[in-house]
């Protein structure tokens, strides 16, 4: 589906392994060049080897490597020296070894943040946005008074004093794009510092990060460096909008200090690889960004983990990045349980089982996250957790949408979308995963529907920066398994009514013709590879994405699932009780083929 | 290239006598008041953290129903100031009243907001850290902690409540999937660590509290009953888990067997790090005991609990630690070993739905303990 869009150059490296640290698994993938182009080989897993007793990450991945060496019959891993066996790098001529290794992980708790602005305009809230694809967590935001003694935005300096106690938060975040020389409120903020750090243990003191005109944010580092670590971010006085870039380094090199290099094993397996280890999500996001500009389409990409969950939304101008720590399906399921209440989860649990049973068993997996689904109902409910968390996900930046991706009545509109995550790659049946990124996106429009089996696509933003062809041969092997097109109706209908004619026109001339009613789900298919000829016929108000009652002729791909008519409008309608609801998405799912 | 795999499992240590070394570690460095070879008990105190500054919030508009105005004019005291405990923060007269706010513990006033608040800025007792367990400290780690021996009866669980305790091991319960009555709780439990069976409803966490006991176990914990026992005084340990299964039997075994012997109960539990479990030891006055090594790749006969629906929380033996791929009943594919269960039925099983009992397969060859 992807690929021929890519330039190829020249490089060196012909094998490479990739591994993924995550906060409950450790994948491992091996691809290779098979006939001059790159092909994916095997790949394994284990779990993550964060705590006792390995308390070190590299064993997890050597673990999954392991796996890697017997799907694949190769030695990869050798040299049993003091620490035990690395990767063997580079690849020799027996095909041992590889010619590189690449690491991303996710395997780390959130750097806290806490936000201090003296005003904040447009640009310094768009400089604030990137700090949402960092894993960092934002617990507090002050706006400096104009004088000592008056409220801090909406807090007061308790609420601050209180903050900095409970929460410790590794970053200060200063932002004063509005200002070129120190006020008395800026003064007032670093008398309000000096006494923060008074909390603090001297060496564990938060790094302040200066967002400003260079000689204003020259002047406090020189206060500031003496008391804390600091990290200035100039910018011109006409140039606040590159603060979000000198942001993005700093964030960057932040996240790697403070997290990435604490984490245990680190040492030892960033000296295997020539390549940097770098966060997940910011690997994912370059990826997508990648993808959309090549294709000059909009993406949406949604990746739901153990501890956190990220979102990308990029097309050929625009990225948007933002990890939500602490939203995944690990150990925190029993807050988001707390959060979201039992209803809007269980109400996508199709069946009969007891939604007391049902807590117990949401518990029990948040207790043991690598216990796999072994029963249907364990599985609905694995399904039905990933959708809370989904729906927590995109919540807010779905209700601020730019307007590229702006569809029908406002809900979220792309080319395509792309999941990952465990629940999602590991669904058995594709239209598992295609109904659960349909029903929490709920996208309006044309769309098509992918998701990232292997794991691969933070592999594809750290190969961009090194091996662009490899990227390209991937993505022209279909790595993204395409689920398959979905065509959304829109607008006012009433369930069991005609909303739709469409006819489905074959390569070979063949023609067959369906009438849509209100409310259902169909599934027609059409296997990946094959492309078809649709024609779209939607009644007087009904919009399929180019406005109410517009027909529409199109080509369109297929996939696993195939081609897929959702009727049931936007935003989904609920029978008031829950058994109703369940029965509901027993009939959705039921309708999909899942 | 052998295809065997070996898989090493989650465990969980349920074992009639092992030898067991705890750190005691402090979260700062500070004082040990301990040295190798001395034997210690648990509520010794075998360390002391250094005193920290923190923040105590003193919302005088409140405590004195005062409008946000009227509280800034009750305030005697003034930033930068520094206060004693008892001492008078805020007075406000009226003409049949007065009223009257003492500071809570010593400090310095560090603000006073708009909406009167005093913030206090107190510095707070150090941690100090006690054994926690009877035995001998084998190690020292200057500044940082100590490491204790103990041989002893030791059963994990998997939930606690974050309390510590010790007393004496009470069965109420007759079986492992017996259940206690609230009425049991009498005079004759205070201070007990009572084995409660299957679970525990609501009013048996009042009845055990009026009790004063010092633990509960249990096997299993209704959901909507976790937060109840989160906020006893006591230690509450689970064992099994929140999906209502019987106690595992080689756990009441051991239980059963020291019913009236001193026990410590560690119900320590964090959902972030899911490998550090609550625990109780029953100390053996016995020198010979094996140590616990952890990562033990599964093997043949070892006991082990299942994880996974529909076997939730069945017990059984290890008949083939891997047996490769299978399907499950959900369609999902994966890699699992076959498990024997007490009927003679064999199950395959995920490798990740399996949790090591270890130390329950030498549960037969034990005697019963004698004498404490």
């Amino acid at each position: 589906m992807f690929g021929d869009e890519f330039v190829e150059e020249e490089t060196g490296s012909e094998s490479f392994l990739y591994a993924d640290i995550g906060s409950i698994w450790t994948r491992a993938v091996l691809v290779d060049q098979v006939d001059g182009r790159y092909s994916f080989v095997a790949r394994g897993e284990a779990r993550t080897t964060l705590e006792y007793p390995a308390a070190n990450i590299v064993e997890g991945v050597r673990e999954a490597v392991q796996e890697v060496e017997r799907a694949s019959s190769r030695t990869l891993l050798g040299g049993d020296g003091e620490s035990g066996p690395q990767v063997l790098l580079p690849e020799d001529d027996d095909g041992d070894g590889v010619d590189a290794f690449l690491v991303t992980t996710s395997a780390f708790r959130p750097l806290k943040a806490m936000v201090f602005s003296t005003e904040l305009s447009a640009e310094a809230r768009a400089a604030l946005a990137a700090l949402h694809a960092f894993y960092v967590d934002v617990v507090g935001t002050f706006t400096v008074p104009q004088k000592a003694g008056g409220d801090w935005g909406d807090h007061s300096l308790a609420d601050l004093f209180q903050t900095v106690d409970r929460q410790r938060p590794d970053v200060v975040l200063f932002v004063a794009l509005d200002k070129a020389e120190p006020t008395p409120s800026i003064e007032h903020f670093l008398e309000v510092l000096n006494t923060c750090n008074d909390l603090y243990d001297v060496r564990q003191r938060p790094t302040v990060v200066l967002v400003g005109q260079t000689t204003l944010v020259s002047h406090l580092a020189a206060q500031i460096e003496t008391m804390n670590p600091v990290e200035p971010v100039s910018v011109g006085e006409d140039e606040a909008a590159g603060a979000r870039e000198a942001l993005v380094n700093v964030m960057g090199k932040l996240l790697h200090e403070r997290r990435l290099a604490r984490l245990p094993g680190f040492g030892a397996l960033q000296a295997w690889s020539e390549t940097p280890v770098q966060p997940t999500a910011v690997a994912q996001a370059r990826a997508i960004e990648l993808l959309a500009r090549q294709l000059r389409r909009r993406l949406v990409f949604v990746d739901v983990g153990g501890e956190h969950s990220h979102l990308v939304m990029a097309d050929a101008d625009f990225t948007y990045s933002m990890v939500r720590p602490g939203l995944g399906l690990g150990f925190q399921l029993q807050e988001l349980l707390k959060r979201v209440g039992a209803e809007a989860i269980f109400r996508w649990v199709p069946g009969l089982l007891p939604e007391r049973e049902l807590e117990g068993l949401l518990i029990h997996r948040s207790w043991y996250p690598c216990v796999p689904p072994a029963t249907r109902d364990a599985l609905w409910l694995e399904q039905a957790a990933g959708r809370a968390v989904l729906q927590e996900l995109v919540a807010g930046p779905f209700r601020h949408l730019p307007d590229s991706f702006r569809g029908v009545n406002g809900h979220v509109t792309c080319d395509y979308v792309i999941g990952a995550g465990g629940v999602i790659q590991g669904a058995p049946e594709p239209s598992q995963a295609l109904l659960l990124l349909l029903d929490t996106l709920q996208p309006t429009g044309i769309v098509h529907i992918m998701r990232d089996r292997l794991g691969l696509v933070p592999a594809l933003g750290v190969l961009s920066q090194t091996e662009p062809e490899a990227v390209a041969d991937l993505l022209a092997q279909h790595i993204l398994e395409s689920l398959g097109t979905v065509v959304v109706l829109s607008g006012p209908f009433q369930p069991g009514k005609e909303v739709l004619q469409f006819r489905m026109i074959h390569p070979d001339g063949a023609t067959y013709t369906v009438t849509v009613e209100g409310g259902r789900i169909y599934r027609e298919y059409l296997a990946p590879g094959m492309r078809l000829e649709l024609e779209l016929r939607p009644a007087r108000k009904v919009d399929v994405g180019l406005g109410p009652g517009q027909p529409v002729r199109i080509h369109v791909p297929g996939g696993t699932v195939g081609l897929v008519i959702d009727a049931r409008g936007r935003p989904l309608t609920w029978p008031e009780t829950l058994v109703e609801q369940r029965r509901q998405v027993q009939e959705w799912l039921f309708d999909v083929g899942g | 290239m052998e295809p065997f795999k070996t898989y090493v499992p989650e465990e969980v240590i349920v074992s009639p006598r092992v030898r067991v070394r705890r750190e005691r570690m402090l979260r700062s460095l500070g004082q040990l008041f301990v040295r190798i070879g001395q034997l210690v008990h648990p509520h010794d105190v075998v360390a002391k953290g250094p005193g920290h500054t923190t923040i105590h919030l003193v919302d005088v508009a409140a405590e004195l129903k005062l409008k946000p105005k009227a509280a800034l004019k009750a305030i005697l005291v003034e930033p930068g100031q520094t206060v004693k405990a008892e001492e008078l923060l805020a007075r406000q007269s009226g003409l049949f009243h007065r009223k009257e706010l003492r500071a809570p513990v010593d400090g310095r006033v560090m603000q006073i907001d708009p909406l009167g608040r005093v913030v206090l800025q107190v510095m707070a007792e150090g941690e100090t850290l006690r054994a926690g367990l009877q035995g001998k400290v084998i190690n020292l780690m200057p500044r940082h902690g100590v490491v204790i021996e103990s041989v002893g009866a030791f059963v994990q669980g998997v939930w606690g409540n974050g309390r510590s305790h010790v007393g004496i091991l009470r069965l109420l319960a007759s079986s492992p999937d017996d259940q206690v009555s609230p009425e049991q709780f009498d005079v004759s439990v205070r201070g007990s660590i009572v084995v409660v069976g299957r679970t525990a409803s609501a009013d048996v966490f009042e009845a055990a509290a009026r009790a004063r006991v010092h633990g509960l176990i249990m096997a299993s914990l209704r959901p909507e009953l976790l937060d109840v026992a989160q906020q006893q005084d006591y230690a509450v340990v689970v064992t099994e888990g929140v999906v209502g299964a019987a106690m595992a039997p080689p756990i009441f075994d051991i239980l059963r067997r020291h019913d009236g012997h001193e026990a410590v109960v560690h119900a320590v539990f964090s959902p972030a790090r899911p490998r550090l479990r609550p625990d109780i030891l029953i100390p053996l006055q016995v020198e010979d005991a094996p140590l616990f090594h952890a990562g033990r790749p599964l093997a043949t006969g070892d006991v082990v609990r299942l994880l996974a629906p529909p076997l939730l929380g069945k017990v059984g033996t290890v008949r083939d630690p891997w047996v490769g791929l299978g399907m499950l009943e959900s369609g999902v594919e994966a890699e699992g070993c076959e498990v024997e269960l007490a009927d003679g039925s064999v199950h395959f099983v995920p490798l990740h739905a399996v949790e090591r009992l270890t130390g329950a397969e030498r549960l037969g060859e034990e005697e019963e303990p004698s004498e404490i």
